[in-house]
């Protein structure tokens, strides 16, 4: 079944890995380089997937997955980063992230991840897991 | 390095004995007929227990699960049989660190207890978004998604507050301007933009320009009414 995708990223990294032969031939697969630009999108076509950069925010990108969750709360946000620590990962899954993908391991798991994802599960190691539930046990 | 102690917990010496067998050459073990033994570890200060596999058969349906971790030292894994998922929800969502089906055969006791160990929690992974919805569920004000009718008749009293050329180059933010392109637009610097920003993000008590556009974007439902609050004759002498 055909998806949206949209992609949040100041560089043109991710679309590339996106290629025909990952993805379903009718999936539409929409890059924004501009966060505002791409809240109005999101907010407007909802889309199934939103792929987000976590450089892509001058200020708080925590902040920004919460507008992105307010304004298309059934779009899957997969926040994508270099060596995010512990407590970054935590912070974007505790704003409405449903999971996070180093960038480094984009080619081998993009496609499973959105799979996963869109299914309903999130996409983390079993170790955050723990950690995020700890933290929503103590919240 | 000493090996971690693990606490087995059940009214049956039959699973304790093959649960002890199954760990006893990774871990120290420690054996606890029924709730009542597995008590007195809990008041030997002296015993550090790192880990508890109790038999879910020591749960019944109705059991009140806030009070397991007084009941159980260290880190809990349940072994039950055929527990309902909502069981096992409950049962994480109260701070155990995993459940395993009995009947499984696929996966032994040392690799989830050593998974566990490593901080990993032990379940069925469509299960984890469950569970998170019920941890968010008892524990946080669901977000509002508009804004009720007090709060945006003040903000739409505060956009009033704006200049006219202040109200373009919030308009401009809005549609995603830069600094650099907005100064091109209006035949201004972008240090004249960056003090408008400044005025705008005060006037209208908001940090930054993606804050700015969530504003805008509250005070109004679609694109083109915002269009209409913006748009106002410009007068280019007002700078």
């Amino acid at each position: 079944m055909a998806i949206q995708i949209q992609i949040i990223e100041k560089k043109k990294l991710t679309q590339s890995f996106l290629t025909q032969d990952n993805t379903e031939a009718n999936d539409q697969i929409v890059t924004h380089h501009d966060e505002i630009v791409a809240l109005h999108y999101a907010a407007e076509l909802q889309p199934d997937m939103i792929l987000l950069d976590y450089q892509i925010s001058d200020q708080d990108t925590t902040d920004f997955i919460r507008f992105l969750f307010q304004k298309s709360p059934d779009s899957k946000i997969v926040v994508l980063g270099n060596k995010l620590s512990q407590e970054q990962v935590l912070n974007c899954l505790l704003s409405g992230a449903n999971g996070y993908l180093a960038y480094h391991s984009i080619e081998q798991h993009i496609r499973k991840a959105i799979r996963v994802v869109l299914a309903g599960e999130i996409w983390i190691t079993r170790k955050m897991t723990a950690v995020l539930l700890d933290r929503l046990r103590n919240l | 390095m000493d090996n971690p102690i693990i606490l087995l917990v059940s009214e049956n010496a039959n699973t304790l004995r093959e649960w002890s067998c199954r760990l006893t050459n990774d871990y120290t073990i420690e054996v606890a007929l029924g709730w009542q033994e597995s008590k007195l570890f809990l008041e030997n200060a002296g015993l550090h227990i790192d880990l508890t596999v109790l038999d879910g058969n020591l749960i019944p349906d109705d059991y009140l699960f806030s009070s397991l971790s007084e009941n159980a030292p260290g880190k809990l894994v349940v072994i039950g049989h055929q527990w309902s998922e909502q069981k096992q929800i409950q049962l994480i969502a109260s701070g155990a660190s995993g459940y395993q089906d009995s009947q499984s055969d696929d996966t032994s006791l040392t690799l989830i207890v050593n998974r566990v160990l490593e901080g990993e929690v032990w379940i069925q992974r469509h299960l984890i978004p469950k569970i998170i919805k019920t941890l968010i569920a008892n524990k946080i004000d669901p977000q509002k998604l508009h804004d009720d009718d007090e709060i945006t008749a003040k903000k739409k009293e505060l956009l009033k507050s704006l200049t006219p050329r202040e109200m373009q180059v919030a308009d401009m933010v809005f549609h995603g301007g830069s600094t650099k392109k907005i100064a091109a637009t209006l035949f201004i610097t972008e240090r004249t933009v960056k003090a408008h920003l400044s005025a705008i993000f005060r006037k209208l008590e908001v940090p930054d320009r993606i804050h700015l556009a969530i504003y805008l974007r509250s005070i109004s439902g679609t694109r083109e009414e915002q269009e209409e609050n913006l748009n106002s004759p410009v007068d280019t002498n007002a700078e």
